[in-house]
């Protein structure tokens, strides 16, 4: 067989994802582009039923606050896990056991989260429909995703460096501290920024926990919020507007584009520097 | 007392495979003692046992006694008896932070204050290692970008940063050139007057030129010690003749 094949279908597969990235955009654009302004970003939504006239920005703020409490509570969790299962668990059983719990969260359906959050979070915590509480549904959604990178980042140290600083009489934690955390933070960012694009994108976790047709930007993290991904599955669902379904679609892209391209500075960055 | 280490029938064992066999060795003060012997007689396995280095190990088990200053090394807490016993390995193992920030690193952990002391104490260490006359205006440079001899005066000068006694080296000159190990070789001479060095090394015109001791280790035993002029012109033992000769090994 010779290498034409395949070669052909590898360079065809590329193009072909590149295409259908450059394709939705465009589709959505051009589908947006009558409602697509500062006044659609920054206005409340307006007209009734609500959301078929005004703008999105109560969900702009909303969808960033939830992703944000999402991914810090998230990290904490994951940041955690990872270093006691690769710098101090030394059962193979318990390894095994965890790494195979993590895996399970990471299979959960988002619509059982939702769920999951509305019955303990909501109810049995009494947190009600709030944004703390679609922010740590999310946040569970997130942590298999942030842990497992993690994970893996840590096994690959160098096994050298750290017995260098063992072997100066210094304990794991301050090696953890001082010297795993400075060499990996640009990766560590890298990995929590591209796991907030994907909590920003969910609605089925957000929508029982917390997520409102319509609210205002949330003042406390006890008020419900508004979400774009769900502002956009009412506004097509209940056949509101179409053509702010799509504006409101084209803003969650940009903004989930833009957290993975900030992803890939560091990476960029880093290769320039080593050239 | 005369020795800083003393091994008493010192047998060390990674899951099935031993690799030290009731080992008998004392190492004195102030003087180098070389480690000589083929690949897998377990060479780094004592010198990454001396600093207790092995109980990262799952699978490591020891038996036998190693006394340092006449006292269990089990006795000392482990960052004191890891502090008081640096260790250098075969590949130079910069942090990926300023040259500065290398030798401050353990300095601060281990206490040490102020800007002023600690540059005291780094410029003290840089200078013995001959390296503080090329790196003194690059100091918040990154040690990545040093050359890898110059890496390797750097492991050493941070490992004598926090005031070791006893320092151990796994043929730290493997990896670099014959101009960057006669270098490396002074420095260790000019060490051993306030530590006591072990060095394990392939290289036996190396132990002969640095040595004051030399140890000869076989599948994890220890064959035969020696002063070094001795233990090359008149070795008392076959193996040891056999392996100076080249045969094996």
């Amino acid at each position: 067989m010779t290498n034409f094949p395949l070669r052909c279908w590898t360079v065809l597969s590329t193009v072909l994802s590149i295409g259908l990235l450059f394709f939705l955009l465009s589709f959505v654009f051009i589908k947006a582009q009558g409602v697509i302004s500062l006044n659609f970003i920054l206005a409340k939504p307006a007209g009734f039923p609500v959301g078929s006239a005004g703008g999105i920005w109560p969900a702009v703020a909303g969808s960033l606050l939830v992703t944000l409490i999402a991914s810090l509570f998230a990290t904490i969790l994951a940041f955690f896990t990872a270093v006691y299962m690769v710098f101090y668990c030394r059962d193979d059983r318990i390894k095994l056991v965890v790494n195979l719990i993590i895996q399970c969260i990471a299979g959960i359906p988002s619509i059982v989260l939702g769920l999951f959050g509305y019955a303990f979070l909501v109810i049995k915590l009494e947190l009600g429909l709030s944004i703390l509480a679609s922010g740590l549904t999310l946040a569970i959604m997130i942590f298999p995703y942030i842990q497992i990178r993690l994970q893996k980042l840590f096994l690959e140290t160098n096994k050298q460096l750290l017995e260098a600083s063992a072997s100066l009489g210094i304990n794991r934690s301050y090696t953890i501290i001082n010297l795993l955390l400075p060499m990996y933070r640009k990766q560590i960012l890298s990995i929590i920024t591209l796991a907030s694009g994907f909590a920003m994108g969910a609605a089925a976790p957000v929508m029982l926990t917390g997520c409102m047709m319509n609210a205002p930007v949330p003042e406390s993290l006890a008020s419900p919020f508004m979400s774009l991904p769900y502002h956009l599955y009412v506004l097509i669902g209940q056949g509101i507007s179409l053509e702010n379904a799509y504006g409101t679609a084209f803003v969650l892209m940009i903004l989930v584009l833009l957290l993975n391209l900030l992803a890939a500075v560091p990476t960029l960055l880093g290769m320039r520097g080593k050239r | 007392m005369k020795h800083h280490l003393i091994l008493n029938d010192l047998s060390v064992a990674i899951g099935d495979a031993e690799i030290l066999k009731k080992v008998n060795l004392a190492i004195p003060y102030n003087k180098i003692l070389a480690v000589i012997g083929p690949s897998g007689c377990g060479k780094t396995t004592l010198l990454r046992t001396l600093n207790r280095l092995i109980d990262e190990e799952k699978q490591a088990r020891v038996s036998g006694e190693i006394l340092f200053k006449g006292k269990s090394i089990h006795q000392i807490p482990l960052a004191k008896l890891r502090k008081d016993i640096g260790l250098v390995f075969q590949q130079p193992t910069p942090f990926p932070m300023s040259i500065y920030n290398n030798l401050a690193y353990a300095l601060k952990y281990h206490g040490v204050r102020g800007k002023v002391n600690l540059y005291r104490i780094i410029e003290a260490k840089l200078r013995l290692c001959g390296l503080y006359e090329e790196v003194k205006d690059h100091l918040t440079m990154s040690a990545l970008k040093l050359s890898g001899g110059q890496q390797q005066r750097l492991s050493i000068a941070r490992s004598l940063c926090v005031e070791p006694e006893v320092l151990l080296m796994d043929e730290p000159c493997s990896s670099l050139d014959i101009h960057n190990t006669k270098i490396i070789e002074d420095l260790i001479v000019k060490l051993s007057q306030h530590y006591t060095i072990v060095i394990v090394t392939h290289n036996l015109q190396q132990a002969r030129r640095i040595a004051d001791c030399t140890a000869f280790f076989l599948e994890g035993k220890l064959i035969e010690m020696n002063n070094t002029e001795e233990f090359f012109t008149n070795p008392q033992e076959e193996e040891t003749k056999q392996y100076l000769q080249g045969l094996f090994g």
